[in-house]
């Protein structure tokens, strides 16, 4: 739990004020640059003072004015990962890595050395100098010379920059490995709002030195808020499923949500291994132009998927139509005003959305594995017995 | 191939321009960081005052030296009547006007060598937890390891060749204050020691060639080393 109460803080003339709390195990702050994302970040881990104001982690004062409270940086207990992410390049990974051994100042929390090479696949990158690594190892080294500082809490500003785009995925993915396996909240700073929509979905927005908003982005969405901020066509609905079987003839991959949706994706990511167990959590995300409507089950058609749901709301922007549709979990889905003419399109209305197999993007594969059991004949019916 | 004299001379050079590498190093790597690092007031003349025996003849360092710390010098006679210490003419003389004399040398390259340290590196290390001490032996000192050591190599090289100081605040006494250079003037002086001059500057000439060549080789080091 992050409070910031009346904090404001001045750099030459531009004024920053923040008055926020936040709960959630990852929050994306997402702005335009020089909102203040990274003076946030500042604040919130002693690198700079505020004017006046009270900022607490986890029910500690670092900060208060009044009370003349102001907790150094190296006792914040605070993991930051800078932008240039600032690897010592007189030391190897090795000694980055352990560079906070000495100074070991959380007792509650025991991250391992071995853990996080393990989960961060530093293995092979030990001996090496900095110097020798590619902008997306440096990244990781970064992430896990943090954690092993054992901190409450881990700032990472914008972990994507450096990173050419096809291996932003993976520090998406290892993200969310840290995530889960560690529990270390963070707050992750980026300027790619899909990526960050990958990783969360609470978001906290800065607009010129202010946060204007904190919430889930489906809420800010669909209180129509913001909207020239988070344009919802760059919202990127996260569907959770599970892994059942492989289709052999298409190169598809049949999963299922939940409440049993099917879901069927062809994908050529390098996330999902060749040999991957039934049952295992996959985060799959979708784009709401990539999704189409129907208000029939269409039986001539080369779609993978037809997802049966319900409209549950309406949202008027600028130039499109934006509908959520429950389909046990919800889909934000972009249609024309011509499309919503012709569908007579209204709330409580079922639909099907339709949905290509390869526009589906695995973002992480998950260690989770639940036990599933083929039902009938087709093994394509899958009950799910339990879940971990 | 040395006479006896010469190796008198010759050790008591090498044994003041490493014992003055010692001394000036430490006090060189301080400034050099306050430098490099703090706003002060001031600064600008501190500087001024460090990089006075750069640019005034090495006479007149040794001449201000023994106003100020001469038997009759303004701290000299204070050192001398309170506790009989005497700093001119003498072994402390020698490496006092060595270390005045090489100090800008060290200050300079060691303060352009902190100065390439990005400063971001020491919020990083603060952020893992270290204090500023800390960050200093561990960040500042290995990152500007280069130009510390070049700086090293030029106060040696330096304090070496020192002349016009020395003569001035230690006087040039034979077995005493008398080094290399002190004794090649010496024997220029006397007809028919040619031959004992030559052997000298050869010496001298490999010595700060050496130097000239490890501080080159450290300096490209150093912007190999950070980042």
């Amino acid at each position: 739990m992050i409070e910031f109460k009346s904090v404001k803080y001045h750099l030459g003339n531009k004024q920053f004020e923040y008055d926020f709390s936040v709960s959630s195990s990852i929050t994306g702050i997402y702005g335009h640059s020089g909102a203040g994302k990274t003076t946030l970040f500042n604040l919130l881990s002693g690198l700079a003072a505020p004017d006046r104001g009270q900022i607490i982690l986890n029910h500690t004062q670092l900060f208060n004015n009044k009370e003349k409270i102001s907790i150094p940086p190296k006792n914040r207990n605070i993991g930051y990962v800078f932008q240039e992410n600032l690897l010592f390049p007189h030391l190897s990974v090795n000694k980055n890595l352990l560079y906070s051994k000495p100074y070991k100042r959380n007792k509650i929390q025991n991250i391992e050395f071995n853990d996080v090479v393990e989960l961060l696949d530093l293995g092979p990158l030990l001996n090496l100098m900095p110097r020798q690594l590619s902008g997306g190892e440096r990244q990781r080294v970064a992430i896990g010379r943090a954690l092993l500082s054992q901190p409450g809490l881990l700032l990472l500003d914008e972990p994507f920059s450096n990173v050419d785009c096809s291996k932003r995925k993976q520090i998406i993915s290892y993200l969310i490995r840290v995530n889960n396996h560690f529990h270390v909240p963070m707050l992750i700073i980026s300027h790619y709002l899909e990526d960050i929509l990958k990783l969360t979905q609470n978001i906290l927005l800065v607009e010129n030195g202010k946060v204007t908003a904190g919430d889930h982005v489906f809420n800010i969405i669909k209180n129509g808020k913001k909207t020239d901020l988070i344009r919802p066509e760059k919202y990127q609905n996260p569907i959770y499923a599970y892994f059942a079987n492989f289709d052999k003839n298409g190169n598809i991959f049949n999963l299922l949500t939940q409440n049993k949706t099917e879901i069927k994706i062809s994908t050529n990511s390098k996330l999902i291994s060749p040999d991957i167990i039934p049952g295992t959590k996959i985060h799959l995300s979708i784009k709401p132009d990539d999704i189409s409507l129907s208000t029939e089950y269409i039986e001539e058609t080369s779609l993978q998927n037809q997802i049966k749901g319900k409209v549950n709301q309406i949202i008027e922007s600028k130039n499109n139509i934006f509908c959520v549709i429950d389909c046990g979990f919800e889909l934000l889905v972009e249609l024309s005003q011509t499309s919503r003419e012709k569908l007579l399109l209204h709330t409580g209305q079922d639909v099907y959305c339709q949905v290509k197999a390869k526009s589906f993007d695995v973002v992480h594969v998950s260690n989770e594995v639940i036990q599933i059991s083929p039902v009938g004949e087709n093994s394509k019916y899958i009950e799910l017995t339990r879940t971990i | 191939m040395f006479s006896s004299d010469e190796i008198t001379v010759v050790i008591l050079s090498l044994k003041v321009a490493l014992l003055s590498t010692l001394l000036t190093i430490p006090l060189a790597i301080f400034l050099g960081w306050i430098l490099a690092t703090k706003k002060f007031t001031g600064k600008i003349l501190i500087e001024g005052l460090i990089n006075i025996p750069l640019v005034a003849p090495p006479v007149v360092t040794g001449y201000l030296l023994l106003v100020l710390l001469g038997k009759n010098g303004i701290v000299g006679h204070w050192l001398y009547s309170a506790f009989g210490i005497q700093l001119a003419f003498n072994f402390a003389a020698l490496l006092i006007a060595s270390m005045v004399v090489s100090l800008p040398l060290a200050v300079r390259n060691i303060k352009s060598s902190f100065e390439l340290v990005d400063p971001d590196f020491a919020r990083a290390s603060g952020s893992l937890g270290a204090s500023k001490i800390s960050t200093f032996f561990r960040i500042y000192i290995p990152m500007a390891l280069p130009g510390i050591l070049s700086g090293a190599v030029l106060v040696f090289a330096r304090s070496l060749g020192e002349f016009g100081a020395t003569i001035s605040f230690a006087g040039n006494i034979f077995g005493k204050t008398q080094t290399i250079a002190l004794m090649v003037y010496s024997n220029m002086q006397i007809p028919g020691k040619e031959l004992q001059v030559t052997r000298l500057v050869v010496f001298s000439i490999a010595i700060s060639l050496l130097a000239i060549i490890a501080s080159e080789y450290l300096q490209k080091k150093k912007k190999y080393l950070v980042r």
